[in-house]
């Protein structure tokens, strides 16, 4: 096997071990049409640079980085709200048991999913990166290129703007629904 | 449980992938896998990957046959345009010093070398989002160190200023994205303080970026380490 030949079968592997992430990753932040280009420039970049991919468990924290780069520049032009509406759509994925849970369920993810995406955008990847993709201070900090305190201070912050934000959508849910009975609109 | 621990409870089911292993892997001879192998390995100058879309594309090649008949066009349009210009600059030149004539040709007017000029054409063009313009001021021994978008921290070479910068530029903000302060030059080196706004308008500030510029060009563009936070 030459040089050439080995560089294409490490590669192989290191893509058949991280891909399911890396679409999971995509899956969880853009609309599904765009999915497919997200992961190829991901693996593009990882290809360039195989001789600089860190080894072992890092080369997945660097992989979310190379991904979070590419999404940030499809980002541009693409509004918010086009985000969230993708996002909603793909949270019916989530389990649901029963008709009364998933109403209740539907509604809160909505809502917190909403309340995030008021955050501000280094935020919501340190929370996502973290609650959705379950990665450790450390390896977010890799992620993102910042000290792992940093990220600590941030995920510190950022849980508590969104329990505010989400708190704030949710009473203000609530308002319009009880003013009716005291007969001002 | 508290708020807090609920609305994070709910943040993690709405998880749009919960498991993982449910995605079926592109296995070789899939379009992914294919498109990064073929435009990965032999052909990357001709490769552009549009970081507008996401999207991997080939460079358009030129139509040379329904082209033609514009391009020689252009191409007297210009012939004659360069020798109005070098008619006018010539007559200027040997009004100001008629010791021209007696003494030879003049010497050829020198490009700008002043780093701070090749900074400011780095920011007008920067801000243009003109990628073209930007990677003249580069050379393939140039080197660009700790730039925010950089995965290994150093990159040297056209092909890979060019592909950050790309990503650099399509997270800036549309207008006015790279404003600069403070410059100094101290023979080749040029420093300077600089604010740049991404495209959500978040400001991201930096102290003491520099560059060293020879005949004109970046020789090596560096970032110093530390966080971007503005006062």
């Amino acid at each position: 096997m030459n040089r050439e030949q080995t560089a294409d079968a490490e590669f192989a592997e290191f893509y058949r071990r991280h891909f399911r992430q890396i679409y999971s990753y995509c899956l969880r932040r853009i609309s599904p049409d765009r999915i497919d280009d997200a992961v190829a420039d991901t693996f593009l970049v990882a290809w360039r640079r195989l001789s600089v991919v860190p080894e072992g468990a890092s080369a997945l924290p660097w992989l979310y980085g190379v991904a979070y780069k590419v999404l940030s520049t499809q980002r541009r032009g693409r509004s918010r709200q086009d985000a969230l509406k993708t996002k909603l759509a793909a949270s019916g994925a989530t389990p649901m048991t029963g008709v009364e849970d998933f109403v209740v369920t539907a509604e809160e993810s909505a809502r917190v999913l909403h309340a995030m995406s008021r955050l501000k955008p280094t935020d919501q990847e340190i929370l996502k990166l973290s609650v959705w993709e379950e990665l450790p201070y450390p390896d977010i900090a890799l992620v993102l290129d910042i000290s792992p305190g940093a990220v600590k201070q941030r995920a510190y912050e950022a849980r508590k703007n969104l329990t505010k934000e989400f708190n704030r959508l949710e009473n203000s849910r609530i308002r319009p629904l009880i003013a009716p009975k005291g007969g001002r609109r | 449980m508290t708020t807090e621990e609920r609305v994070m409870a709910i943040l993690a089911r709405s998880n749009p992938v919960p498991d993982v292993d449910e995605i079926e892997v592109i296995e070789y001879g899939q379009p992914i896998y294919l498109a990064i192998l073929e435009q990965g390995s032999n052909r990357m100058t001709d490769i552009d990957v549009s970081l507008d879309t996401g999207s991997m594309t080939e460079l358009e090649e030129p139509d040379t046959e329904s082209e033609a008949g514009n391009g020689r066009k252009l191409w007297w349009l210009v012939a004659a345009l360069a020798a109005l210009i070098m008619g006018t600059i010539g007559f200027l030149i040997l009004q100001d010093d008629p010791q021209a004539t007696a003494e030879g040709p003049v010497a050829p007017v020198e490009a700008p070398t002043d780093p701070a000029s090749t900074l400011d054409a780095y920011i007008a063009a920067y801000n243009d989002k003109d990628i073209d313009a930007v990677m003249e001021l580069f050379t393939e021994e140039s080197t660009v160190t700790g730039h925010p978008y950089s995965t290994t921290g150093s990159e040297t070479g056209l092909n890979a200023i060019r592909s950050f910068q790309r990503i650099d530029m399509a997270a800036a903000a549309e207008e006015d994205a790279y404003t600069i302060s403070n410059v100094e030059v101290s023979d080749d080196t040029v420093t300077w303080d600089h604010l740049w706004l991404d495209d959500q308008g978040q400001q991201f500030c930096k102290s003491g970026v520099s560059a060293t510029v020879e005949d004109g060009k970046f020789v090596v563009f560096r970032f110093p380490g530390g966080g971007y936070d503005c006062p």
